[in-house]
């Protein structure tokens, strides 16, 4: 049965800054400095522990550069954590960045195996698949075209299908599922839907209330890589706002 | 995970041929314009007869632009694959092997049509090709992957090293013993081959091309490189891998 299990994760995202750079880093604890004061990290992720079982339907929400997306990244097992335990039962798949893990002169069909090959599956699984990636996509014949032709709501569609196609026990969704048009949107929706009656868990990061509400029942708010809300969707969502709008 | 580096491998070569017209014929053509030219205009520098000069050119020639590849493309293993290594899980592993697959399928083009050529004009095996060179090619391929993995690591990280190698490499193919003939030299020009790893590389598979025994100390040197390459790899592997996602 899928599940993820993080205890005490913290990641420090190291900085490149200049020796001769004069910005000044005000302020707050977020940055981990050197012995001259410069800084050398972000504390991207600190402390965050939690657990999702089988069915779970999380979103994160915060603002940008809050960790939501290291967060995805450390669940997807592309980055591993400083300190703690992130524990993964399940296959798992990720949409994190639209434009990753394509190959834009390669065409779509190309795509469909290059993807699903580095995601883990066999050739065989991804033939018996093919059929069923090109009828969700909508894509027809711009499949035989190089994915860089296409507009960007047409390279999600693409990468939305090969991810779900699979039927994942996890899914990691980053915010970009926002630039599909209403149909495409629905669509998606549906498909998250019975992915989790499947029971599987579902971890999406958006900005969109409507979004959040209709495909997650449970949300974790982070700020400066702190958890500091989880509990109900509507609930963390309504505490986020309040903070927002005092602002 | 054999079947994703090579499809990976294989698709980024077509890919670099992709809407020429020759298409891989190219990597054929160009190898056998650049060995005819310089056995026409060198030829005469080298006291050798007949065709022993081109056929040293047609087997050292594959086997040097095999080694640098490994060089210049080293650098690009990971910053590369970038996209990939921001989305996916695979092992590094994957994506050095990819690398070097990348290097030695020109090589396997170019080295198969050497032997065309060099039979065409009346070159003929001799046992020490076969006993030689297939643990000689081995051992190349044996030293790319870690320096791929090594100079791909070094590379994401110091943004200097592919601007040093592309400055290096042009003076290689003078310091190398490709178009001259490592055995008629001394001085300098010998001693500067000798600090050269690439001469012993080299030498170790053209040597018994040729019919010849390589010289003992490229026998030494090339397997003692190739185990410094190994450790250096692992050591800086196990420094870097952490933070590679960060650099790309």
């Amino acid at each position: 049965m899928p599940r993820i299990l993080a205890e005490n994760v913290s990641l420090v995202h190291p900085l490149f800054v200049g020796r001769n750079q004069t910005v000044e880093f005000q302020g707050s604890d977020k940055f981990v400095r050197n012995r001259a004061g410069r800084p050398i990290g972000v504390k991207a992720l600190r402390d965050v522990s939690f657990e999702f079982s089988e069915g779970s339907r999380v979103g994160l929400i915060g603002a940008n550069g809050s960790g939501k997306t290291t967060l995805l990244r450390v669940l997807a097992g592309i980055l591993p954590p400083d300190e703690g335990v992130v524990t993964i039962e399940g296959r798992s798949t990720n949409l994190i960045n639209i434009n990753l893990g394509t190959k834009a002169d390669a065409s779509g069909h190309r795509n469909i195996t290059l993807q699903a090959l580095a995601s883990g599956y066999s050739r065989e699984e991804i033939e018996s698949k093919r059929r069923e990636i090109v009828e969700f996509s909508e894509l027809g014949d711009f499949l035989e075209l190089p994915v860089n032709t296409y507009s960007a709501g047409m390279r999600m569609r693409l990468s939305f299908a090969i991810a779900t196609a699979f039927e994942p026990e996890i899914l990691l969704l980053d915010e970009w599922l926002s630039a599909g048009d209403i149909d495409f949107k629905r669509k998606a929706s549906k498909r998250m839907a019975s992915f989790i009656d499947r029971a599987g868990v579902l971890v999406l990061a958006s900005h969109s209330k409507a979004m959040l509400e209709e495909n997650c029942e449970r949300a974790i708010w982070l700020d400066e890589g702190i958890i500091r809300a989880d509990g109900p969707v509507k609930e963390v969502f309504a505490e986020y706002q309040k903070e927002k709008s005092t602002d | 995970m054999r079947a994703v580096w090579r499809t990976f491998a294989w698709d980024e070569i077509q890919s670099r041929y992709r809407r020429s017209a020759l298409g891989l014929a190219w990597i054929v053509l160009s190898y056998l314009m650049f060995a005819g030219g310089i056995a026409l205009f060198f030829g005469g520098l080298a006291n050798s007869e007949g065709f022993g000069y081109f056929h040293y050119i047609a087997v050292g020639y594959p086997v040097f632009t095999l080694l640098v590849g490994n060089l210049s493309e080293g650098c690009w293993v990971f910053r590369g694959a970038s996209s990939w290594i921001q989305s996916s899980s695979m092992p590094y592993s994957v994506y050095v092997f990819k690398g070097v697959a990348r290097s030695a399928f020109p090589f396997a083009i170019q080295i198969t049509a050497a032997v065309v050529v060099l039979l065409l004009t009346g070159w003929r095996p001799t046992l020490p090709v076969i006993l030689l060179c297939v643990p000689a090619l081995l051992l190349i391929l044996a030293t790319a992957i870690p320096l791929q993995l090594c100079l791909g690591f070094l590379g994401a990280r110091y943004r200097d090293l592919q601007h040093l190698i592309a400055s290096v490499q042009r003076l290689l193919i003078f310091i190398t013993p490709v178009i001259w003939i490592y055995e008629d030299t001394s001085g300098l020009r010998r001693a500067l081959a000798i600090f050269n790893p690439l001469t012993h590389y080299l030498e170790v598979f053209r040597a018994p091309m040729l019919g010849r025994v390589p010289p003992l100390e490229s026998m030494v040197i090339a397997p003692a490189l190739t185990v410094l390459t190994w450790l250096l790899a692992l050591f800086v592997a196990a420094r870097m891998r952490k933070n590679l996602p960060f650099w790309i």
